[in-house]
């Protein structure tokens, strides 16, 4: 377990919905097609008269305790010190136990490449003091990714 | 010998791809090419591998193999490149064709069999080396090689199956296995005489690599990111910031300095890299060989291109005279040096050419707003929006439209502090699923009379700023009314139905916009009760049929609640800002030829120019036209088929190459437009020139294009060619003034400006960083001074007053344009009988993926956002349509057929498409894009500006 744990949080009350972290993040990772590591989704019910839709940015949660990591037999997916759950391409063989491990069905299959991928919140940008791309590319300030224990520093943003 | 007819097989493939061999009777592999004559052999090679059909796209290169998409310059390629230096290989750039192109990378293969035949020369070991290559045509060429041999499947023609057994041929050669036919007729044929010459050339092409070994091998250059900004036709010009290796674009960031606020790119700007470059950008000039709008093309030189421009530009001004040529709206480029601005610049030296006025965006908002405060002039910074109590947008959408790369960000502060704001919009809009505390959903083309029944409850409840109407305003009561004009003209009279018996309360709108009386009595309520106010209103409300009344209601509105000319508030109206305002070119030139049409009416002017007059059709500067449109050029734009209305008559009129004679386009693609034209010529793309950008709205920032990577294929900015053609046409010198270079242009308005803004950096300094955000944040507020100080400064309107009744219009006597801001119910409108045959109203609104109709061939904006229709939940029940059906749409202009997005975001009777797409029609006419002008109407102008009312339509949908 780590000691630090790391976390995206959206406030959903101010996301446009405009896809900007979704293309950033594509454009960032250098994705192929049908493959994105962040999605952006609406969300539309209606119910006695009452029409309700939100906006929702999704991407890895980088969990406490990862399901892709434990299954991942190849140490592909791993756990930084500041609670990323990170990912090395290199350890990937393709098996997919990760993808089918996942209950919230975020790593995916790269086709191309014959290996998973999912989102790393940019840990190369956050060694340099960074944002990850997503965050630096909302609109309206509305992504942010925080080091749990870092009481929200507001630096960050 | 082995080796060396490897190298020379290698060899002549390269040459093939490099250039178009100059005998095909040589040709390698027994294709079907050799059957063909020189100029069959000519076409079917350029529209293989150099993109002159419109039909047919080949991916000839790594980047664009490799499960990404249409895309050029990426990763891949620096992976390429780095191959090519480990071997100590240079690239030679194959016609402008970049690194990662199939015929570089088999010239790297015959590169690397002289390296070869110079390590077993010397004895040494080259295992390494042979993995290195192994690696290579595993990685890069052979998934190349497997996606054109699939593209030209699909381009399914007879000589292309040829042409992917020759590929599958390659295939097998350069794996080595026992392709026999190959190898058989290759021996045969290196055997005969002109082999072995070809084997000698082949060889001594690479004759120092064998004698001396490779060349050194070299480290790739570090990535650097370079400051450059957005160019296109966008609310927003932001920050770009795009990571760049040996010429290849890595990724993009945005503003991420201390900036307050940042400007940061949207989704479009973060999806640029691939849009602009993509595969299939325009490569070459072409000209027109198949019939206008065919999309067939035969390649041409740049030289020849612009003598057939010059010559054609001789014979129709001698012909027709210096008002048959005309210069298409375009936005493509949307800086200081616009491309349209620089043929035009040519066009007065030489007589001059028919201008138009007004845009498509803001025809009736920026034409009527100068009748009520006599300037179009008449919004606050974006900045001020913070002082706001309550905010409308009003047809305004900036959740996707962006209007100013901060206003995003300013609203969600709004939203923090808990400031009320209501949306006015047929959809659900982005902005309203975010903002907005109240949705009000109006029927389209009714606003006036929404505005009018709030103008009502205002009045007759005595919320009216009295003081404020009194003191500067005319024509709302009778007792502020102009000279000689009889009793009962004023808008309150209007209002009380004292003339014509209708009294315009809430209950009177509420049947016509489909807004409850409740509704419309509660919002009046707000909006003066709550002061300051702002009244922000979009651009969409004033693309109707009736467009120029709906502006001047919310001018009317904003006088009445006194929010003009305060902090927080908002005159309405077309709502441009110029904090600091931006010069032009120095000593601009005068049209020669005065005449003038609104830039709607282009394609009545190719049919119907000598008819038109001033009345009927807003003719300007002269009194008739003295003949039809005959030339046209269309440099960055889209409106010569796309974003104009009415695609099928439109294209109708341009087909007929006796009507319209000669079209010029530039472009980055092929464009449904650029497919009607006579000369297409490949432009360069925002990464690929320089120049100077700036907001719709003034704002406090100016951006500054650099130059990212060099013109990719044979493409060139507007000015190069535009220069040759006044080389041509002998105005050389009057055309460049002294500055043969663009950078001296661009440095002379730059300097000029900075003698106004003293605390711009130097030239320099402004460009490295890419731009220059104002250290005093000006914050303007439009009539600030006429409030304040009434007695010094007037409003610029004969009558020195905010005309709520205008005489000028009143003197119109246009029953269509009531000289007080009254609703008048439009053709194609809710009221229209026509709906008993089209009962639904449609719109379009501006997506978050495009930005008009550029980004529509991005892929990545495909994944988030799909073409559809929106509809009602009731209204598809009503049709038998269910969620994921295909419909078709349509009216008796056109057809469109499009999957369904069934919702209860939409108004019932009204239903939405997305503008931009391109106009793609199947074997029978039918649009499978979801281009919404196929749909809308060149017939109905709006009355004054004769704008283009492109959300007055009326549209039935059915299953498809």
């Amino acid at each position: 377990m780590n000691s630090k744990d790391s976390v995206f949080a959206v406030d959903a009350d101010k996301c446009i919905g405009c896809g900007a972290c979704q293309i950033a993040c594509k454009d960032k990772n250098n994705l192929e097609l049908g493959v994105n590591y962040r999605r952006v989704f609406t969300t539309e019910t209606y119910d006695k008269q009452k029409l309700k839709v939100w906006h929702y940015t999704d991407s890895c949660y980088h969990c406490r305790d990862a399901a892709c990591v434990k299954v991942c037999k190849f140490h592909a997916m791993y756990n930084t010190e500041n609670g990323v759950v990170a990912f090395d391409e290199e350890k990937c063989v393709g098996c997919r136990a990760c993808i089918a491990a996942c209950p919230y069905h975020i790593p995916v299959y790269r086709q191309a490449v014959k290996k998973a991928g999912k989102c790393d919140a940019c840990i190369d940008l956050l060694a340099m003091g960074r944002n990850p791309v997503c965050v630096d590319a909302c609109p309206v300030h509305c992504l942010t990714f925080h080091l749990r224990d870092d009481n929200h520093n507001e630096n960050r943003i | 010998m082995k080796i060396e007819k490897t190298l020379t097989v290698y060899q002549e493939i390269a040459d093939f791809f490099a250039q178009k061999p100059s005998d095909n009777q040589n040709m390698i592999m027994g294709t079907s090419f050799c059957k063909m004559d020189g100029k069959q052999f000519s076409l079917e090679y350029d529209s293989l591998l150099r993109g002159t059909d419109a039909d047919i796209y080949i991916p000839l290169w790594a980047s664009s193999c490799m499960g990404r998409g249409k895309i050029l310059l990426d990763r891949t390629t620096v992976s390429v490149i780095q191959f090519y230096y480990k071997s100590g290989y240079r690239p030679c750039k194959m016609e402008g064709n970049p690194p990662d192109y199939i015929g570089e990378m088999f010239r790297y293969l015959a590169y690397l069999k002289a390296v070869e035949i110079y390590y077993n020369k010397n004895g040494l070991d080259h295992k390494d080396r042979d993995n290195q290559r192994n690696l290579f045509v595993e990685k890069y060429l052979l998934p190349t090689m497997k996606e054109i041999s699939e593209a030209v499947v699909n381009a399914g023609k007879g000589t292309f199956t040829e042409f992917r057994l020759f590929m599958t041929c390659l295939k097998e050669f350069i794996m080595q296995k026992q392709a026999w036919e190959i190898w058989i007729a290759w021996e045969e044929y290196l055997k005969t005489g002109t082999g072995k010459e070809r084997t000698e050339r082949a060889l001594n092409i690479w004759k120092d690599v064998i004698e001396n070994g490779p060349g050194k091998s070299k480290e790739l250059r570090p990535a650097e990111t370079i400051n450059t900004a957005g160019i296109n036709n966008c609310g927003g010009k932001c920050v770009i910031r795009p990571k760049v290796q040996e010429g290849c674009m890595l990724s993009i960031a945005t503003d991420d300095s201390r900036n307050n606020p940042q400007l940061r790119a949207c989704v479009r700007g973060r999806g640029y890299r691939k849009t602009f470059l993509s595969s299939e950008r325009l490569k070459y000039p072409m000209k027109r060989i198949g019939e206008r709008g065919s999309g067939k093309f035969e390649r041409i030189s740049w030289e020849e291109a612009v003598r057939i421009i010059a010559s054609e530009w001789r014979r129709i001004t001698e012909t027709y005279g210096p008002s048959s040529r005309y210069v298409m709206y375009s936005t493509g480029v949307t800086g200081v040096l616009r491309p349209a601005n620089l043929i035009k610049r040519l066009l007065k030296l030489d007589g001059g050419f028919l201008d138009h006025y007004n845009s498509y965006s803001s025809a009736c908002a920026s034409y009527i707003t100068p009748y009520i405060y006599g300037t179009a002039e008449s919004g606050n910074s974006p900045s001020d929006i913070l002082n706001t109590k309550l905010l409308i947008l009003w047809g305004h959408n900036p959740a996707e439209t962006i209007f100013g790369s901060e206003l995003n960000y300013y609203i969600s502060l709004l939203k923090e502090k808990d400031v009320k704001i209501i949306v006015i919009d047929p959809r659900f809009n982005e902005s309203a699923v975010t903002y907005a505390d109240q949705w009000i959903p109006i029927r389209p083309s009714t606003d006036a009379a929404l505005a009018d029944a709030m103008a009502y409850v205002i009045w007759s409840e005595n919320l009216l700023d009295k003081k404020f109407m009194d003191r500067f305003c005319i024509g709302f009561d009778e007792e502020h009314m102009p000279d000689g004009i009889p009793y009962g003209e004023s808008y309150f009279t209007y209002l009380s139905g004292e003339k014509d018996g209708i009294v315009k309360n809430p209950e009177w709108a509420g049947g016509i916009t489909g807004v409850p009386a409740e509704t419309i009595i509660k919002l009046a309520g707000d909006y003066a009760s709550m002061k300051p106010a702002c009244l922000l209103a979009g651009l969409g409300l004033q693309r109707t049929r009736n467009g120029e009344q709906t502006v001047r209601c919310l001018a009317a509105l904003a006088c009445m609640t006194g929010n003009v000319g305060i902090p927080g508030g908002s005159a309405a109206g077309a709502g441009w800002v110029n904090e600091h305002p931006f010069p032009g070119f120095r000593n601009e030139l005068e049209n020669p030829y005065q005449g003038k049409i609104p830039v709607f009416l282009w394609s009545k002017a190719i049919e119907h120019g000598t008819e038109m007059t001033s009345s009927e059709d807003g003719i300007k500067g002269v009194e008739k036209l003295s003949g039809n449109i005959k030339l046209i050029f269309n440099l960055a734009g889209n409106t010569l088929v796309n974003q104009h209305s009415d695609i099928n008559d439109t294209i109708r009129i341009l087909k007929d190459t006796k009507k319209c004679e000669f079209i010029v386009c530039s472009d980055i693609f092929m464009t449904p437009s650029a497919k009607f034209a006579d000369i297409v010529l490949p432009a360069a793309s925002v990464f690929e020139n320089n120049n100077i950008v700036t907001p719709w709205k003034g704002a406090n920032y100016i951006l500054r294009n650099n130059k990212v990577i060099e013109p990719v294929f044979g493409c060139r900015f507007e000015w190069e060619w535009i220069k040759e053609l006044s080389k041509e046409l002998g105005m050389f010198e009057e055309f460049i003034d002294k500055k043969p270079d663009m950078e001296l242009w661009l440095k002379e308005i730059y300097e000029r400006y900075r003698e106004k803004e003293k605390e711009l950096p130097d030239y320099e300094e402004f460009c490295r960083q890419g731009g220059y955000q104002f250290k005093n944040n000006t914050v303007k507020i439009a009539f600030e001074k006429e409030i304040r100080e009434p007695e010094q400064y007037q409003f610029q309107t004969p009558s020195g007053k905010i005309e709520i009744f205008s005489k000028l219009i009143y003197e119109m006597h246009n029953k269509e344009l009531p000289a007080v801001p009254a609703y008048v119910p439009c053709e194609e409108g809710p009221d229209d009988l026509l709906r008993m045959k089209y009962p639904l109203q449609l719109i379009g609104w501006h997506t978050r993926r495009r930005c008009h109709s550029i980004h529509d061939n991005n892929e990545w904006m495909e994944e988030l956002e799909m073409p559809a229709l929106w509809i009602h939940t009731d209204d598809a029940e009503k049709r038998g349509i269910s969620r994921g059906d295909t419909v078709k749409i349509f009216n008796d202009r056109g057809c469109i057929r499009i999957p369904v997005f069934v919702t209860h975001r939409i108004m019932k009777g009204v239903v939405a498409m997305s503008q931009g797409g391109w106009y793609t029609p199947d074997i029978k006419g039918t649009d499978i894009r979801g281009s919404i002008n196929v749909l809308t109407t060149t017939r109905h102008p709006s009355p004054l500006a004769k704008g283009n009312p492109q959300h007055t339509n009326l549209v039935e949908v059915a299953l498809a």
